[in-house]
């Protein structure tokens, strides 16, 4: 897992992630780069970049899950950036390798899937410089309102 | 007691972790719903206790634990 105070450097991360899985003898790797559009948010204010809070603990323990599914024939990599992402950058890469293209195409769907669902990552819209949570994009975790 | 800590969005209300008396999630719930702005978030956030998310609302709480309100996520 690594987190970045800044945006990520995707080349630097795929040669990294490639290498590994190289490395390990897996045949298919498939990543994902997240890259930060320019737009306007559903206020229809523009959006000049994102900005993300991580809880490092929290996001270990979303990642041990699939650790724990690693084995020979199948691998996980993470990156991801926290504070500002402007427009054009890129704030999250991620890849699976496995022995086979089956297994990373159905895993890379997944693993991006559940990570924007179920990790403890927290994004704000950047708008006019300031910080504006996105709240319309996100998702309850599993539990939510267990305290109300 | 207990450090309860909310995490993202909610921490520009509560930006420091603080300490309560309780013994069970659903004590800790009876507390911080007396608060406007705790119980605006709770009614959206998962709660994870000493880093898991919990699925129990009578969870029992011992001295030390950590209580962490998590909001809606969004990474990517």
């Amino acid at each position: 897992m690594k987190i970045f105070s800044h945006p990520l450097d995707s080349s630097a991360l795929h040669a990294e992630f490639y290498a590994a899985a190289r490395g390990r003898n897996l045949g298919a790797f498939i990543s994902f780069a997240g890259i930060i559009r320019a737009e306007l948010n559903e206020a229809g204010e523009q959006v000049e970049g994102l900005s993300f809070d991580i809880e490092p603990a929290l996001l270990a323990n979303w990642l041990a899950e699939y650790r724990a599914k690693e084995t020979s024939e199948i691998a996980y990599f993470f990156a991801h950036a926290k504070g500002d992402v402007m427009a054009g950058e890129c704030s999250y890469f991620a890849a699976v390798a496995a022995r086979k293209r089956e297994a990373a195409l159905r895993e890379i769907s997944a693993f991006v899937e559940d990570f924007k669902r179920r990790a403890p990552i927290w994004k704000y819209d950047i708008v006019g410089g300031k910080r504006v949570y996105a709240a319309a994009r996100s998702f309850a975790l599993p539990h939510a309102g267990l305290l109300a | 007691m207990v450090t309860v800590n909310f995490l993202g969005p909610a921490a520009e209300d509560f930006p420091e972790a603080f300490c309560l008396e309780a013994h069970s999630l659903a004590e800790l719930a009876s507390v911080l719903n007396d608060d406007e702005l705790a119980a605006k978030w709770l009614k959206i956030s998962a709660v994870a206790v000493n880093g898991h998310i919990a699925s129990n609302a009578q969870m029992p709480l011992k001295t030390g634990d950590l209580v962490q309100i998590l909001p809606p996520v969004c990474g990517g």
